[in-house]
C-alpha cells in the first residue's frame, strides 16, 4: 500500500493495533484522503469477498457426513493388527482347507469371514480396538450401544437449532493457554476413540443414519457386499484361495462387479492386484483410480486389459456419482461408447448395465 | 461450546460415532467453505473436508471443551489445505476453471451483471494469490479469527500474519478496484442510514 500509514491500515481495519498505534493511524486517516480512501477500498475487499458462495453440488452434504463415517471407520480398520484383515483370514483358511480339508467337509463349506459386512476394507474386530474391548462381551456393547443411542435420541429431540452455518464467533483476545490445532502431518496423539461397526449397524438398519437414496457410499457398500461374497465363493471354487495363500493381498481385493470374467490361469499380475486394491471414496480418489486403470489398459492384455477399460468406465462413474461433475459423466460415456465398439469387448452387458445405472 | 454441543462431544470421546456425525452435520458447510476457499477446487476441498474431521475425531481428547469447536476444526482444515495446495501432486494439476455463475440477488439486471463480474474476478485473484496468502485471508475474513488465533492455528508469527494478509488485501484490492464501487456505495448507504 502506498501511503502514509502503509501495511498498519490492514491491522487498523482488523482492530489489531495496541492503542498508541491505533490512534496514529485514526490520526492520520482523518487528516489524509489518499488513506482514508485506501482504508474504504480495503474494507469494501472484505466485503466483496464475504459475499463469496461457495459452490458445491446439490445433496452433496447430505451425503457428507456418512462419508466422513465411512471414512473414519476405514481409518480405524487399518490401524488394527493386521491379523484382523480378511486378507489374512482368508489365507489362513485356505491353509487350513488344504492340510485339514476332510473335517472341514464334514462340517460344510468353508466360509469367508463375515467380518467385513459393513465394509469391505474393515473387518469389524471390536476386540481390536480398546475402548470396545474394553466393554467387554457382545451383550454388555449391544447395551451400551443402545443406551447411547437412545440418549442420543433424546438430545437429538432438544438440539432445535440446526443451523450447519453457526454464528461467527465473537473476536476476542485468546490467552496462550488453547492447545494449537493439530497441524499436517499429525503429532503423536492419545488413542483415537473407536467406532463400534456393531452400534452403526443397529442405527443403519433403524433408518438413524440418513442416507439419500443417491448416497455414493451407500449403493457401493450396498452393491459390493453380495458380490464380495459371491466373489469369495467363487475365488474357492476355482481354487483362487490357494492361491491367496502365496499372495494375501488379493483376497483383499473390492469386488465390484460380480460379473468381473476370470481372468488368465496364472492369476492377476502385480499390477492389476494392485489396482483392485485401490478403494475411491473422494472424488479425487475417484479420478486417480480411473486414470490408473486407464493408462493400466494400454498396455494390458487379454482379460486383464478388458477389465480394465470396464474399471475405467465403473470408476468414471463413481467420480460422477461423488461429484455430480457432467463431465465426470460424459467422459465416463466417452469410455463406454469406445469400449462397445471394440470387437474384442468381453463385457458390453456390463458396461451397458454400468450405463443404464447412470441415468 | 454449547451444552447441547459439549455433550455431543463427550459422547463422541467415548467412541460415539452417531454423536460425532450429529457434529459434522452442523460443521460441514463451514469447514467445507474454508477448505474450498483456500485450495478453490471441490474435489481438493472435499477430501479435505473430510480428512479435517477425521483429525478433529483422532484428537477430539486434546479439544478444550471451553472453546468453541468451529474455529478448531477449521484451522484443521486450513492446515491441511495449505498442506495439500504445497503437496507435488497439487502443484502438477492446475487449479481449473471457475464454477458456473450463480445467480446474483441483486434486483438492478445492470446491478446484477456486474455483481457476476465482480465474482468471476474474485474468484480470479483469489486463485492468483499465493497459498498462505489466502489461508490468512479466508481465515480472517471468513472465519472471522484473531491475528493470534490464526498465528496459533497455522504455526506462524502474530507478524506474518499481519504481513500476508496486509499482502493479500493489496493485491486483491489491485485486481478488484474497477468492481468496489457497488461495495463502497453499499457501505455508505449503510452507514447513512446509521442513527
Amino acid at each position: 500500500v502506498s501511503g502514509h500509514v502503509g501495511e498498519r491500515l490492514s491491522p487498523f481495519l482488523d482492530g489489531e493495533l495496541d492503542a498508541r498505534e491505533r490512534e496514529e493511524v485514526a490520526r492520520h486517516v482523518d487528516g489524509c484522503a489518499e488513506c482514508a480512501r485506501l482504508l474504504e477500498e480495503l474494507a469494501a475487499v472484505d466485503r466483496l469477498a464475504a459475499g463469496e458462495p461457495v459452490p458445491a453440488p446439490e445433496g452433496y452434504f447430505d451425503a457428507f457426513a456418512g462419508r466422513v463415517r465411512e471414512r473414519i471407520r476405514g481409518a480405524s480398520a487399518s490401524r488394527r493388527p493386521r491379523v484382523f484383515e480378511p486378507a489374512w483370514l482368508l489365507a489362513a483358511a485356505a491353509l487350513v482347507v488344504a492340510v485339514v480339508a476332510p473335517v472341514l467337509l464334514r462340517e460344510g463349506p468353508t466360509s469367508a469371514p463375515q467380518s467385513d459386512a459393513l465394509v469391505a476394507p474393515a473387518p469389524a474386530a471390536p476386540a481390536a480396538s480398546p475402548p470396545a474391548a474394553a466393554v467387554g462381551g457382545t451383550q454388555a456393547k449391544g447395551a451400551r450401544v443402545r443406551q447411547e443411542r437412545d440418549e442420543l435420541r433424546r438430545d437429538k429431540a432438544d438440539l432445535k437449532k440446526r443451523a450447519e452455518f453457526a454464528p461467527a464467533p465473537a473476536r476476542k483476545p485468546v490467552p496462550g493457554s488453547r492447545p494449537a490445532a493439530p497441524a499436517a502431518p499429525e503429532p503423536a496423539v492419545a488413542p483415537e476413540p473407536a467406532a463400534v461397526a456393531g452400534e452403526e449397524q443397529a442405527y443403519a438398519a433403524e433408518g438413524r443414519v440418513v442416507v439419500p437414496r443417491a448416497e455414493p457410499d451407500a449403493e457401493r457398500s450396498a452393491e459390493s457386499r453380495p458380490a464380495s461374497r459371491e466373489r469369495e465363493a467363487k475365488a474357492e471354487r476355482e481354487g483362487l484361495a490357494a492361491q491367496a495363500a502365496r499372495a494375501p493381498d488379493f483376497a483383499d481385493a473390492p469386488a465390484e462387479s460380480a460379473a468381473a470374467p476370470r481372468l488368465q490361469s496364472a492369476g492377476p499380475s502385480p499390477a492389476f492386484r494392485a489396482l483392485l486394491e485401490r478403494r475411491a471414496e473422494t472424488i479425487a480418489e475417484a479420478r486417480g483410480v480411473r486414470e490408473a486403470w486407464r493408462a493400466f489398459a494400454r498396455g494390458a492384455q487379454g482379460a486383464e486389459a478388458d477389465e480394465a477399460r470396464v474399471r475405467v468406465i465403473e470408476s468414471g462413474l463413481l467420480a460422477y456419482r461423488l461429484s455430480g461433475d457432467r463431465a465426470d459423466l460424459e467422459l465416463a460415456r466417452r469410455d463406454a461408447a469406445a469400449y462397445l465398439k471394440r470387437e474384442d469387448a468381453a463385457q458390453p452387458d456390463r458396461v451397458r448395465a454400468l450405463l443404464a445405472a447412470a441415468r | 461450546v454449547d451444552p447441547g454441543e459439549r455433550d455431543l462431544i463427550e459422547k463422541a470421546r467415548g467412541g460415539n460415532l452417531f454423536a460425532f456425525e450429529e457434529i459434522v452435520r452442523r460443521h460441514q458447510r463451514r469447514v467445507f467453505a474454508v477448505a474450498y476457499r483456500i485450495l478453490r477446487r471441490h474435489d481438493a476441498a472435499d477430501d479435505v473436508a473430510q480428512e479435517a474431521f477425521v483429525r478433529a475425531w483422532r484428537h477430539l481428547r486434546e479439544f478444550d471443551l471451553g472453546r468453541p469447536f468451529s474455529p478448531w476444526v477449521c484451522r484443521i482444515a486450513a492446515n491441511l489445505a495449505v498442506n495439500e495446495v504445497r503437496s507435488p501432486r497439487a502443484r502438477e494439476t492446475p487449479l481449473p476453471e471457475g464454477h458456473a455463475e450463480t445467480p446474483s440477488s441483486a434486483a438492478d439486471p445492470l446491478e446484477g451483471v456486474l455483481d457476476a463480474e465482480a465474482r468471476r474476478v474474485l474468484d480470479a485473484a483469489l486463485r492468483g494469490i499465493p497459498e498462505e496468502q489466502r489461508a490468512v485471508f479466508v481465515l480472517r475474513v471468513f472465519e472471522e479469527q484473531s491475528y493470534q488465533e490464526i498465528a496459533d492455528g497455522l504455526g506462524i508469527s502474530i507478524g506474518t500474519v499481519m504481513s500476508r494478509l496486509a499482502r493479500a488485501r493489496e493485491r486483491l484490492r489491485v485486481a478488484l478496484r474497477p468492481y468496489l464501487g457497488p461495495a463502497l456505495r453499499r457501505a455508505g448507504g449503510e452507514s447513512g442510514g446509521r442513527p
